[in-house]
Order: structure tokens, then sequence, then C-alpha cells
């Protein structure tokens, strides 16, 4: 008699769930020492499910028809040579801030998804988090290729590991993750899956995905894509695991809804540059950091997920109407900084085209005219030094050199927070993080900050700097007077 | 050494610049002068928030100046 196909239902129980174990040897407590750590009350572990049901089986077969498909269209890509029918090599200036960041936090998250498997007693959360930790493996690996395909013909995409891990500016990421693996194992849940994964993770995938496919980069646009299609599974268990947290007991509201706090905040705060490469360098323009703002953190996230838990008594993050008024101003306050950095950065900053001013100014009719376009004005001027002279001061909490306003005060009037701990002062950007800080200073405080840090020797002999950021002498300077640019616009000529 | 952030209104970032507290102001200001371009004798200046009017024959430590101080200065 032909065996009986088993349902899906059943096979999720038996290779997942069932799976699990009481231990005899050792304690419960013992065996998952974290559990009451953060003061999470879970009645009923069996209440955490994964939504999607995924088996080893389901998913090998699902990720490998991925993967063949990506590689597949990745292949043909690097036949392109080049990729010449890009709108400008400009854009790929957003593929080196993506290389260092997101492989950074791609890393960064497939080992904080361990954390959670390991240290999350419900057996479905484990499970889908051993799965979620291959897919950021996965991502890590995909970027890996993506930048050998563009180190081929350009510069700044040969040495991601030491940018990822050494460079100043990628310490703002790599501190979000680094706060993010050393907090509880739910409040670790709640940052990757709520504060990067719910909340902001479609500005980079979405917003970035189709932006690339409009300058005609198809790699990015490939890679995007297929990442975003886990993104979509990470989002659907990260809400279900944010549910289950307020469902299960009402002592977990003000605790979960201080994760929340913190994480939308550390998020929007390390997503700043994200703004400047949809506002700034991307030569053709699919929407401003302001509309995609708009669309999905204020009205999916802010006025859709929020108002969906108001019911629990979760309110809106704390700040929220800070971030909202910022839409108009970050990106450019990031552009005009960091085209006083080329010295110091792998990618090559530039101030915007007469094109690019007219599209700011469209996009931007508040704050363009009245303020951004004037300082623009100010910092093209021959006579200005454009060389930032130093290393800047940065935010004891996000790690972003102090550039952010004074909430309703734009145009370059810096925000200053200070908080004593121990007979120390420390600075913060903004109330934001000033509060994270205040909330867990013992913690906080041994940040890593890249300035100090220099100035105390660990980063080696300043004049060898670069070296140890892995930057080679072409990488920095202006877009304009780049190896990059005078290649891509050669290379035009010789095709056509 | 201490770490001192130093910034002029309208100029984001602050620098963070190295000194030492034993630092006479008259040398420490010269560092001011050349990373900013402002006469730091004709400017107004707060340390964090309260008014500052240094000596130049003071050191850093005794005009109150510690690890991490923040100097704000209008030009």
């Amino acid at each position: 008699m032909a065996k009986k196909k088993r349902g899906l239902k059943e096979e999720y129980n038996l290779l997942t769930r069932d799976l699990d174990w009481d231990p005899t040897f050792v304690t419960r407590e013992e065996m998952y020492p974290y559990t009451d750590f953060e003061g999470i009350k879970i009645h009923n572990w069996n209440n955490l499910e994964d939504p999607f049901r995924v088996t080893v089986e389901s998913y090998v077969r699902i990720q490998g028809e991925k993967e063949r498909k990506f590689h597949a269209i990745r292949e043909n890509i690097d036949l392109l040579q080049g990729q010449l029918d890009m709108t400008d090599a400009r854009w790929l200036e957003a593929m080196k801030i993506f290389s260092s960041v997101a492989l950074n936090g791609e890393y960064n998250a497939h080992r904080l998804f361990q954390f959670i498997a390991r240290h999350v007693p419900s057996p479905a959360i484990r499970f889908a988090a051993i799965t979620q930790s291959v897919d950021e493996l996965r991502h890590v690996q995909n970027e890996v290729l993506l930048f050998n395909n563009y180190n081929k013909y350009y510069q700044g995409f040969h040495d991601w590991k030491n940018y990822a891990h050494r460079h100043w500016l990628t310490s703002v990421v790599k501190s979000f993750f680094e706060d993010a693996q050393s907090a509880g194992p739910f409040e670790a849940l709640v940052a990757i899956a709520f504060g990067f994964e719910v909340a902001f993770t479609n500005l980079l995938f979405v917003t970035m995905g189709a932006t690339a496919v409009a300058n005609r980069d198809q790699s990015y646009g490939a890679v995007s894509f297929t990442t975003q299609s886990d993104e979509s599974r990470h989002m659907t268990l990260g809400m279900m695991a944010l549910r289950a947290m307020i469902e299960e007991d009402p002592d977990n509201i003000p605790i979960v809804q201080k994760f929340l706090d913190k994480w939308f905040w550390k998020a929007y705060r390390a997503f700043t540059v994200v703004g400047y490469i949809l506002d700034y360098i991307a030569p053709k323009k699919v929407m401003s950091w302001k509309e995609a703002y708009e669309m999905y953190i204020e009205d999916q996230v802010l006025n859709g997920l929020f108002k969906d838990l108001e019911v629990y008594g979760i309110r809106k993050p704390k700040y929220w109407e800070q971030t909202v008024q910022e839409k108009e101003h970050n990106s450019h306050i990031a552009a005009l900084v960091l085209y006083r950095l080329p010295h110091v950065l792998y990618f090559h900053p530039f101030a915007p085209t007469e094109e690019d001013k007219k599209w700011l100014a469209e996009k931007y009719p508040e704050s363009w005219e009245n303020i951004w376009s004037k300082k623009w004005e100010a910092f093209e001027d021959p006579n200005f030094d454009r060389l930032y002279p130093g290393l800047p001061m940065v935010c004891q909490t996000c790690q972003y050199p102090m550039f952010f306003d004074e909430p309703g005060q734009p145009g370059f009037n810096t925000a200053f927070r200070t908080s004593e701990h121990e007979g120390e002062v420390y600075h913060f950007c903004s109330d934001g993080c000033k509060d994270i800080f205040d909330d867990e200073p013992d913690k906080i405080k041994q940040a890593w900050l890249p300035p100090h840090e220099i100035f105390k020797g660990t980063c080696g002999p300043a004049e060898d700097l670069a070296n140890y950021w892995g930057m080679e002498p072409e990488d920095g300077g202006d877009y304009y007077e780049s190896v990059d640019h005078q290649n891509f616009e050669k290379w035009k000529k010789v095709r056509a | 050494m201490i770490f001192l952030y130093v910034y002029v209104h309208g100029n984001p970032p602050p620098l963070c610049l190295p000194a030492n507290p034993g630092d006479k102001w008259a040398d420490f200001k010269e560092v001011i002068r050349n990373m900013y371009k402002v006469n730091p004798d004709q400017v107004e200046m707060t340390h964090f928030d309260e008014p500052f009017q240094p000596q130049d024959d003071k050191t850093l430590a005794e005009l109150g100046i510690r690890q991490k101080s923040l100097l704000k200065i209008k030009a």
C-alpha cells in the first residue's frame, strides 16, 4: 500500500516543534539562561508560531530556486562589462556605501539570529530564526559577488571587509548591531525584526532597488529583489513575535514599548545615509527621501502598524514627530557634511549638478530655496575651504558626526545633549540618543568611537589611516575628478 | 591627554581635538585659529552653555576644561 503523504501542518510539526525536548540533565532555566533577563513573561511558548511554517525541505527547495535564478542573472550581468548602459557611474557611489554598510549589517544580523535561535525557548521561533540566519549569510554572499563584479571596472570596491569593520562611517551600523547582539533575546528580536525589517528595510531594498533599476544597474536590482523576498518572511515573523509578546501578559507592554522607542529611533538615525543616496547620489531619481518616508514610514508604520497596536496600549515611538519634521532636512545636512570629507571616504562625494538642484527644489519646496540651496552656494564658492580640517565629534549612541539640527531650527543649528555618568560627560545628537544612553549608561559608555580611538593610536599611525581603512588613493576625492568618472565617459565613447 | 570638542556656530560637525590639560590657553587658541580661520580673541565663547572668557596664561585645567569639554564659538 502506498504511504499516505503527510499534510503541511503535520510535516511542519514533526520537523520543527516536535524536535523540541525537555532537558533532564540540566534545568530549563540553565538551558535558557536569558529568558527572564528582560522581564518579558511568556506563559505558553507554543503560542509563538511561525506563520510560514517553514521546514528544512521547503526552505532548501525555495531558496535553491531563488539562488539559481539570481546567479543566472548575475552571470549574464558579468558579461555586460562595466554596465555601460547605466545612467552614470555616479550611481555606483551608492553601491560603495551599500557595500560597506549593508554587508556589515547582514553579517551581524546572521549572528544575531543565531543568538535568538539559541536563547528564545520557543521551538517555532528558534527554527524560524535559524532559517533567517542562513538567509542573512546568503545576502552577504550575494552582495560580495555583486561587488566582485563592480570591482573589475570601478574603484572603491576592493576592500569591503576593511571598510565594513574599520572605517569611521560604518561604525554607525556596526554599533547598531553590536548593541542589539549584546541585548537580551527579546530586545534583539525587536531590534532586528521590528526596527530594521518591519519598519525600515523597504527603504533599502524596495526604494533603492527601484532606483538601481531606473539607473539601469541590473546588479543591485537583482540583489535587492532576491533579498527582499526573504525580508518579507522576516517581517511577518517579526510582527507575530511582537504581537505574541504584547498579548501574553500586560506586564510586557511597557517593556515592549521601551524596545520600540529605542529601536525605531536607532534604525531611523542609521538610515540617514539612505536619504543621501536617494536625493543626491542617484543620477536618475525615483523618489525623494521625503516621499519614501511618507509612504513607508508615516503611512505604513506610524499610521498603519502603530494604529493596529493602539488597542493593546502601545503608542507611537517617542520622537516620531521629530522624524517627520526632519524628512525635509536630514538628507541635505548629510550631503553637505560628506561633501567636505572626500579625503577620508572610500566613495566620491560631490556637489549636486544643475539638474539635481532643479529636482531638489521641486521635491523640497519648503526647505530647498530658503535653507539648503544657500548652503550649497556657500560651499561651492571657490574661496570656501572645502576639506574638513580634522576629525569630527560623534554622538555616543548613534555614532554619526554631530551634525543633526536642533528640532524645529533647521539650517546648521547643531543640537547638543549631554549626560553625566560616574563623573564623566557624554554627548548626544538628540533626545532620542540621550534617552537610550540614560536607560543603559554602563552599556553605551563602552562605545568604540572612531575619532577617540584614532587619536589614542588604536588604528595605527595617523599617516597610515587610509591603509588601515582599506583605501587606495583613487578611492576618495570628488566624483567629477575621479578615475571612475573619466573611465565611464571614455568607455562609453569607445563603445558608441 | 584629553579630548576637547570645538564647535563654531553654523559649522557642523564640531571638531574633536586632543589636548593636554597643562597646555596654556595661548597655545590652544592657535589650534582654533588654524582650524577654523577665526580670531579666538574676538569671538563669543561658551564652555558647554556657560559664558567662557579664558586668559592666555591659564592652563586648560585651570580654566575648568576637562575630558570631553565642549567649547562653542560664535564668530
